[in-house]
């Protein structure tokens, strides 16, 4: 057979006239598709069969092999996940049109060579269902298992009427392309034509895919919006907002005439962007359970925010309606986070909040921008706004506060003229993070709080303790807490600086003695001596006295945290009344909120 | 519209798929390769004679110009390859589309960055090379049947052409999990056993994936100690590579032949070896020799610097050193040897991860080439030079330590050794010329160690305060006195 033969399809139907046979061999994975994307594969050929029973449904590309001892016979070189379900499909469905599919397996179709569980079972020898399966062939034979089950009950329930045409159909219309190697190529060849089907270059993303299925599954004009929009997201989320405007070809690019190309210019005229508060994934699922809500459908039965489900979440928006109103999600939503968030600028250690700069605003002053967006009513909300969103953005999920924070975003502003009012917002984002307390944190009695020793505490208590503490630094009626820094320009300096960063160790801020076992000394384990702070910078304190730490942090030029700070150089008596300084603080700010809402016990 | 849909599968060699008024759609501007990505598909193409076949593409008719073609899959390897052509000086073989296609900032910068290092790469080859490379890509008689770089591409044309060519672009780029360097691994090796030899395959794959998930993981032997072993034989200190290291470090550098019976090198360092190659003969393990044949796989030798040599070989060497990691440092005390124990208890002591697995390295050379054999000495002394990067840090990181290893040569030193005594002694004399340990390091006396220097040195220092009576030679005991301010 010469590779000529494959400009057109096959089917079952063909595979069988011409007597070909595939083997799967052992370097493989093994057989792992989910009940889901069998369902979706039946449903899709249903849809097909429904249309236009006279029209191909095309499954893909299997690229083979020819065998060295058999010219029927092909190895799969990719695809084979979907032949091997075409092959269960083809078990359950011989039920019916049974006289041709008896000929279709009446050879050894498909080949699980060194598979030797799982060939039993595809072998159709119905008395070795209970064969001796270890861990990695049992999930993969009980996967087939549950292919052909779902196959089976699909002809039952959905089919039900025309079992025996949908069955044909199948047949003689699920069609492969195949592409057969050149006859040229080694085993080696052969096993690098299979690294690079599944590792040439980069790696498309899930959300990659999911762009290219929802598109798939509407017609224009709601498919170049769907695109345009979601070109439009993925450009401000990987931070090259400014890139959709500037096109150049090829040509232009490689022989520049006149204008240098030149990158974005961003954070200390770097080649570096501004980042978002969320990541592509965590902004669609976001949305997506934004727009579920709003049009009154129920929440995905798992967590919906699960990043490393997208597709299988995704798999819930499948009405073309649906999928087109929800390009309008996505344009709003980018419009929010681009109007009323801010974005982050890092370069080596250093650090800065922005607000979104629109197109062309590299020689406009960010102020503008803000100022464009927001009511100002008091010259610190602006600080208060940066400082809160990115608390929250350290210290807490993104869909935690993002979706109630988007949702009252597209409610305001009210006013008409698209601004909303920054102490508002503040109040409102304070307001969603207290409400987290109780129901996402958990913490219904403020006796906890009391209990937050080494090992026992959330590293939420420190991000909000430092934001409480960086609030009345800023607050000259309530900055009491702040009354030994007088004259401290150093230290002032560095709070003036502050940057909430994401940190993961817990210091004891006198250290711990190493040979001393957790918990023999209650003091420095409790809470008024530990501070939130990098593990890299952890590891330089190493077990330095507070005066070495002191000296440290100001070489550095910046503090990961206030508390710490407040302890080197504000506080006041010993670890214990400094902790209980803090714990009051938290006490009091928490205390109103858990009371005020009797429903929580 | 009346037009239906029509789907085709053809073969197309470059100069072919060229020829074709294609354009990239705007669903698809951005081009993100980077070096490695371009530095894999020249080096899969630069030496090659055969004809390559580079994957599949597809495209789909513009509506209204059917003279035109989307691009909908393919569009990366098809830029970077318009690119190489430039850098050839064979752009004018492009007569239309792709020179045109339009692209944003971002994708600029990478186009920008790829086009030189296709530059730097081929400034590497001569003049007669690249005329060769040049004259494969766009051969002058262009003969279509002699096509060389090869390219399936399914072209979709009429009624929802587009939303066909999404279900097949779905197909090909959706693969579940990403493969990891030793699931490469385990398919590149498979593909040299012949197929005839099912049960050998089929025992190799199932070894293989319950070491992958055994404790020690592959990951911990092959990347963080056979590996990185490798690297320090050959003088460096980090991989070249940035992309699927293990993979690479551990790929077949001959090409496997079927059919007639596979007789596989030797690997025994630098000793005599009585037997001249191994071979299978059924299940069995045949060493061949002068004399009457032995049998056994436990008799195969292998190096861990060893050329690695596809199929059973690979398998016999990943097991034996998986094998052999766990008897040192994983297996409980009561099966092994005093000088063996000694020496995991010690690697136990050192309370830094990298050092530590610097160490455990190390000694799995050691003990690979020379056994037992002097091995309570020389590990003291390999611990003095390892440790020493402890003192110098005040933070130890990965990249440290591997150069630190690098550069004080303990690999090569053991190579080049001869036997056992030749190493200790070389060992000895770097360690008799060390600088003592600095005060700060030490706690102290009566006092607790305070940070992480005092601490790891106590730590070893406590150690070998019980053990010393077990170090045999008395000027490795001197060191181990004077260093650790042990009273004798």
């Amino acid at each position: 057979m010469s590779e000529q033969d494959f400009k057109n399809p096959v089917t079952p139907k063909l595979i069988e006239e011409k007597k070909l046979k595939f083997r799967i061999p052992l370097y493989q994975r093994p057989y792992s598709w989910e009940d889901k994307q069998v369902e979706q594969l039946l449903c899709d050929l249903y849809n097909q069969f429904k249309k236009n029973y006279n029209e191909n449904y095309y499954v893909g590309i299997l690229s083979v092999a020819k065998t060295q001892d058999d010219p029927f016979r092909y190895d799969l070189i990719d695809g084979q996940q979907r032949i091997t379900t075409l092959t269960l499909v083809g078990k359950a469905a011989s039920a019916f049109y049974s006289e041709e599919w008896k000929a279709f397996f009446a050879e050894k179709r498909l080949e699980l060579y060194g598979r030797i569980a799982e060939q039993a079972f595809l072998g159709f020898d119905e008395n070795k269902d209970t064969l001796h399966l270890n861990k990695e062939t049992g999930e993969s034979a009980k996967k087939m298992q549950k292919a052909v089950e779902i196959t089976r009950k699909y002809f039952k329930e959905q089919a039900k009427t025309k079992q025996e045409e949908f069955s044909r159909f199948i047949y003689e219309k699920t069609s492969f392309f195949i592409s057969e190697v050149p006859s040229t190529y080694t085993i080696l060849d052969k096993n690098q034509q299979f690294v690079r089907m599944n590792n040439r270059g980069r790696q498309l993303e899930n959300h990659e895919i999911l762009k290219v299925r929802l598109s798939a599954k509407i017609n224009e004009p709601g498919q170049s919006k769907l695109l345009k929009n979601w070109n439009n997201m993925l450009a401000h989320l990987t931070g090259k907002g400014e890139d959709l405007n500037r096109v150049k070809t090829l040509k232009e690019i490689l022989n520049p005439v006149s204008e240098q190309t030149e990158p974005t210019k961003s954070f200390s005229g770097k080649d570096q962007y501004y980042m978002p508060l969320t990541t592509v994934p965590e902004f669609l699922l976001i949305a997506l359970a934004r727009f579920k809500k709003s049009n009154g459908e129920e929440e995905y039965q798992g967590n919906p925010f699960d990043t490393e489900k997208l597709l299988e979440i995704f798999s819930e928006l499948e009405k073309s309606e649906d999928i087109v109103k929800f390009a309008d999600t996505i344009n709003e939503q980018v419009e929010i986070l681009k109007s009323f968030f801010i974005y982050i600028g890092r370069e080596g250690n250093k650090l800065e909040y922005k607000f979104w700069r629109n197109n062309n605003s590299e020689d406009k002053d960010t102020e503008d921008v803000y100022s464009s967006k927001f009511n100002d009513t008091g010259k610190n909300w602006k600080q208060r706004l940066k400082a809160i969103q990115s608390f929250l953005h350290v210290s807490t999920e993104p869909h935690h506060w993002l979706v109630p924070a988007f949702n009252w975003c597209k409610s305001h502003p009210k006013n008409g003229d698209g601004k909303i009012n920054a102490e508002e917002f503040v109040t409102k984002i304070e307001e969603i993070d207290n409400i987290l307390i109780t129901n996402t944190r958990k913490l219904t009695s403020l006796e906890e709080l009391k209990n937050m020793v080494y090992g026992e505490i959330s590293h939420y208590w420190f991000y909000r303790l430092d934001y409480e503490l960086w609030k009345r630094y800023k607050d000259p009626g309530n900055n009491s807490i702040w009354e030994n820094l007088s004259g401290k320009n150093n230290v002032k300096d560095l709070l003036n600086k502050f940057c909430f960063r994401r940190c993961a160790s817990i210091e004891h801020i006198e250290p711990r003695n190493p040979m001393e076992k957790p918990n023999e000394i209650k003091e420095i384990d409790s809470f008024g001596n530990l501070a939130l702070i990098s593990g890299s910078r952890n590891s330089k304190f190493s077990n330095n006295s507070p005066d070495g730490k002191k000296q440290l942090i100001l070489d550095s030029e910046y503090s990961e945290s206030i508390k710490m700070a407040h302890f080197l150089w504000c506080g006041n008596g010993t670890i214990e009344e400094k902790g209980e300084a803090m714990r009051t603080i938290l006490y009091d700010t928490v205390k109103n909120y858990l009371y005020q809402d009797s429903s929580i016990k | 519209m009346g037009n239906s849909f029509k789907a085709r599968l053809e073969r197309l060699s470059l100069p072919d798929l060229l020829k074709k008024s294609l354009k990239i759609p705007d669903y698809q501007r951005y081009y993100t390769w980077e070096r490695d990505h371009v530095l894999d598909l020249l080096k899969d193409i630069f030496d090659r004679e055969k004809p390559y076949l580079m994957g599949t593409v597809i495209l789909h008719d513009v509506e209204g110009d059917s003279s035109k073609m989307d691009i909908v899959d393919g569009q990366q390897r098809l830029v970077t390859l318009t690119l190489l052509l430039q850098q050839l000086g064979l752009s004018n073989k492009i007569t239309t589309g792709l020179l045109n296609a339009e692209f944003t900032a971002s994708s600029a910068e990478s186009i920008l960055k790829n086009h030189d290092v296709m530059g730097e790469f081929l400034e590497a080859k001569s003049d007669e090379e690249k005329n060769k490379f040049s004259n494969r890509l766009f051969p002058n008689d262009c003969d279509q049947e002699n096509g060389w770089l090869l390219f399936t591409v399914l072209t979709l044309e009429g009624e929802n052409a587009l939303d066909r060519a999404f279900t097949f672009f779905d197909s090909i780029n959706s693969k579940g999990m990403p493969l990891t360097d030793f699931n490469l691994l385990k398919a590149h090796h498979l593909m040299f056993i012949p197929p005839k030899q099912e049960a050998l395959a089929s025992g190799h794959n199932e070894e293989w994936e319950k070491r992958n998930q055994s404790d020690p993981s592959h990951a911990d032997v092959f990347s963080v100690t056979l590996r990185r072993l490798r690297m320090w034989a050959r003088r460096e200190e980090r991989d070249s590579r940035r992309e699927r290291p293990d993979y690479h470090e551990f790929c077949s550098v001959v090409e496997p032949e079927h059919g007639k019976d596979s007789e596989y090198e030797l690997n025994r360092y630098m000793q005599p070896v009585a037997f001249r190659s191994w071979r299978r003969v059924g299940n069995r393990i045949v060493l061949s020799m002068d004399y009457p044949a032995l049998e056994g796989e436990a008799l195969v030798p292998t190096e861990i610097t060893q050329t690695i040599e596809g199929g059973d070989p690979f398998f016999i060497y990943a097991k034996r050193y998986q094998e052999l990691y766990i008897k040192l440092f994983y297996a409980d005390s009561t099966r092994n040897s005093t000088e063996i124990d000694f020496v995991r208890v010690l690697s136990k002591n050192l309370t830094n991860s990298y050092l530590q697995n610097a160490f455990r390295s190390v000694m799995l050379l050691y003990i690979d080439k020379f056994g037992e054999d002097r091995l309570i000495e020389s590990s003291v002394c390999i611990e003095r030079i390892i440790s020493d990067w402890r003192w110098k840090k005040k933070s130890v990181r990965i990249e440290g330590t591997l150069s630190h290893v690098k550069d004080k040569q303990l690999v090569p030193l053991l190579l080049d050794s001869v036997n056992s005594l030749h190493a200790y002694s070389q060992l000895l004399g770097i360690c008799q010329k060390m600088a003592s340990v600095p005060e700060d390091v030490q706690p102290e006396s009566g006092k607790s160690p305070k940070g992480v220097k005092q601490y790891y040195y106590n730590s070893i220092r406590k150690f070998y305060e019980s053990e010393q009576a077990k170090i045999p030679d008395d000027r490795t005991k001197e060191i181990v006195f004077s260093h650790y301010n042990i009273e004798n």
